[in-house]
């Protein structure tokens, strides 16, 4: 194993090999709490996060992402920074941490610094070190940015309870959707050690959030709350049982986010998928996309999915696959539905659900209006009414309206696609009627232009 | 046809007395028979040396825009005090939050966007913003007013404040400071929108111990703040100054350490990509390319 003495080794070769072995977390947002400058400091936080730059593969650029160390006593199956891997271990110092943080945020190149760590020696002994760099970051620098911090499993309660205290965020990695997988791919991680500290912050956020209601000025625990990720890909769990976990999740840890990251094949190790394709990107997708509609559509994750339809639709998102699913459910009366209905209908998105709302209140809505307010009435029209008329005359059947929406094609993020796949509707009549759907996609068209 | 045109400054103070006159003028004649117009950049006054650069081949003389038979044109000067009553009657009446809007509204001077839409002008924002002020002083609610987007002159303002709530949020993400010699934080935007004001507030309550300067090369205009150290936590208002001209080669003139963290940042930038996911439109899609020539990572 190359060990490389740390006073050798300059500010910039630490940083190349430190983010380069972060790169994976994708945790990495700076949303969630609201926080003014207190005038003798430097920084402030906006709740929906700053996205300050935009990384090569697509993905944005907002916090110093770094690890404090990538040496590790662990050997997880999946990790380029395992024990077993030949790769060159280098720290950082807390100095070269704050000084780091410092310059960027003051340039605004950074909203703020995202640690994570390896483990040195034993849990309690990397964590201890971190919490005094970012003791030195908050108090000696005064620093007022956004702080996330991951906490390792296994870490003793005094330091999270502590570190709680000066940091914006802080999680801990789940790695693995189930318990199984876990002990395949990451036998020195267990879902104890994982979901005690998980535990503890959740408690530890609820009981701040009594004491401020008595004291405003009580000092902050994790105020911008607790997230996780997992990786999506290395064991074979259905979309389904990932989806059940992430909504018992948000249920009883009251995580304010849950992270899919596709899976890279970094060692090539025979425990783990070829993935000769590429990492499975278009799941990924899926997987956010149903994680959105169980956060802000009020859906549950055995209406999407269920034990005999485990795994997502590769044509559809999950909303559209809901919708075709049940049309009973459809067409919505836009001027009269309630919020909770119009966010089911595909098109309609909460802040279209909103709007439509408020802006029936001064009067009823036309499907121009609608246009306005920014409804995607392309894929909308075939589920609503306005003052009792449809846009056009269409059939609620499920054959017909899946047609037509795969010829608006879902606009899938740049870059993914749908695995090759050429797949058109067989049906079992005969004499379907392709011209009619030639006539209103004509219709669409000179309608919309 | 029949109407009083207002013609008023491009700016808040030049809309909010046009819509003092046109109030007045509408209780005899009706608000149905007022309009409100903005002047052409080169109308405006020219003692305080502003001027409106970049903005298309057809700024250069001579009034093109449409006018209208039987309409009468009543020039508005810009005049504080009028500006000064109708701000307060809106923040009464409407709310702090529509007053917001409107302002971002008038900030509104993005030709290109505007002009795609037919029969948009860069014009019809003060009348937009007119007819918003009267439908939401006809509610009861007036703090709702910006919610009713079935008048479509509400929808307009609503739009034109959105496009520029947008482009705040992307000077707030991409603008870069580069350090000089003497300690300054200087920085260069280049937006579209008037929104120089706008970023401001942002900045002074992240950076209170700082001196730095915004620099915006469309308008020539500079923010400038000073440094609060020692005052004790007291945060200053910054200042807008306009009229003079940028010193290029003081520019650069950057502080030892100023290339050093560029260079650490642009490697972490190249560092943290996976190479397995590299999608450079999806980058493109996110992280437009306008912006890249004011950011340092793209050099």
């Amino acid at each position: 194993m190359k060990y490389i003495v740390q006073e050798e080794m300059s500010v910039m070769d630490k940083l190349n090999i430190l983010s380069d072995a972060a790169k994976y977390d994708v945790s990495c947002t700076s949303s969630g709490v609201d926080r003014s400058g207190d005038g003798m400091g430097m920084g402030n936080a906006v709740k929906s996060g700053i996205c300050h730059s935009f990384a090569g593969d697509g993905r944005c650029i907002s916090l110093l992402k770094i690890l404090f160390t990538n040496e590790c006593i662990y050997n997880c199956k999946y990790c380029i920074n395992r024990a077993t891997n030949d790769v060159p271990r280098v720290s950082f110092t807390p100095d070269e941490i704050c000084e780091l943080t410092m310059q960027f945020y003051r340039r605004n190149y950074i909203e703020g610094l995202f640690l994570s760590s390896g483990i040195l020696h034993s849990p309690n002994y990397t964590m201890e070190l971190i919490y005094q760099a970012i003791w030195k970051l908050r108090k000696e620098h005064n620093f007022q940015g956004y702080i996330h911090v991951k906490a390792i499993p296994g870490t003793d309660e005094s330091i999270i309870e502590k570190l709680g205290l000066i940091v914006d965020r802080m999680s801990v990695n789940l790695e693995l959707p189930t318990a199984e997988g876990l002990k395949a791919i990451a036998p020195n991680k267990t879902r104890q050690t994982i979901l005690k500290p998980m535990k503890q912050i959740q408690t530890g956020i609820a009981v701040n959030k009594n004491e401020i209601v008595l004291y405003k000025n009580a000092p902050r625990f994790v105020p911008a709350g607790q997230s996780t990720q997992m990786v999506i890909g290395a064991t074979p769990e259905s979309d389904y049982q990932i989806v059940s976990v992430a909504e018992s999740l948000y249920q009883k840890f009251d995580l304010k986010r849950v992270f899919y990251s596709a899976f890279i094949n970094i060692n090539h190790d025979k425990d783990l998928p070829a993935t000769l394709d590429g990492p499975p990107l278009l799941r990924e997708h899926r997987l956010y996309q149903a994680d959105f509609l169980l956060r802000f559509y009020g859906f549950k994750a055995n209406e999407l999915l269920s034990e005999d339809r485990p795994n997502f639709n590769t044509m559809f998102d999950p909303k559209c696959d809901w919708a075709l699913r049940h049309l009973e459910f459809f067409p919505v009366e836009i001027n009269r539905a309630d919020q909770k209905t119009l966010l089911r209908v595909p098109g309609i998105g909460t802040k279209s659900a909103q709007r439509i709302v408020w802006a029936r209140r001064h009067g009823s809505l036309t499907f121009e209006d609608l246009k306005k307010v920014g409804v995607v009435l392309k894929r909308a029209l075939y589920f609503i009414t306005c003052n009792g008329k449809m846009m056009y005359h269409t059939k609620l059947e499920e054959d017909f309206i899946a047609n037509n929406l795969l010829e608006v094609k879902e606009r899938l993020p740049v870059g993914i696609s749908r695995d090759g796949l050429t797949y058109k509707q067989i049906s079992l009549f005969d004499d379907v009627n392709f011209g009619f759907q030639q006539q209103v996609t004509e219709i669409l068209q000179t309608g919309s232009g | 046809m029949n109407h009083k045109i207002f013609i008023c400054d491009n700016s808040i103070e030049g809309i909010f007395s046009g819509v003092f006159e046109a109030w007045k003028e509408a209780r005899t004649i009706g608000h149905s028979h007022c309009k409100l117009e903005t002047r052409m950049p080169q109308f405006a006054s020219e003692n305080d040396g502003y001027q409106l650069l970049g903005v298309g081949e057809n700024m250069t003389g001579g009034d093109y825009r449409n006018f209208e038979l039987f309409s009468e044109y009543v020039e508005v000067e810009a005049d504080e005090e009028k500006a000064r009553k109708v701000t307060k009657a809106v923040c009464d009446r409407l709310g702090f939050l529509t007053y917001q809007g409107i302002c971002k509204t008038i900030a509104a001077e993005d030709k290109e966007i505007i002009g795609k839409r037919k029969n948009a002008t860069d014009y019809d924002k003060g009348d937009a913003v007119y007819r918003t002020i009267v439908c939401g002083f006809s509610m009861q609610n007036g703090e709702e007013v910006l919610t009713n987007l079935g008048n479509p002159y509400v929808a307009r303002v609503f739009e034109l404040a959105r496009r520029v709530d947008n482009e705040i949020g992307h000077w707030r993400e991409f603008l870069r400071f580069k350090e000089l010699k003497n300690g300054i934080l200087f920085a260069k935007i280049g937006p579209l929108n008037n929104i120089l004001p706008m970023l401001m507030p942002h900045f002074t309550d992240r950076l209170p111990l700082e001196d730095f300067m915004i620099y915006d090369d469309r308008r020539e205009l500079f923010a400038i703040h000073k440094s609060m150290r020692g005052m004790n936590g007291q945060k200053t208002g910054w200042v807008i100054v306009r009229g003079k001209k940028l010193a290029e080669d003081e520019l650069s003139d950057y502080s030892d350490s100023e290339v050093y963290y560029e260079e650490l940042f642009t490697a972490f930038c190249h560092s943290i990509t996976i190479e397995e996911r590299r999608n450079k439109r999806l980058q493109q899609q996110m992280l437009p390319l306008k912006f890249r020539n004011y950011m340092v990572e793209f050099e």
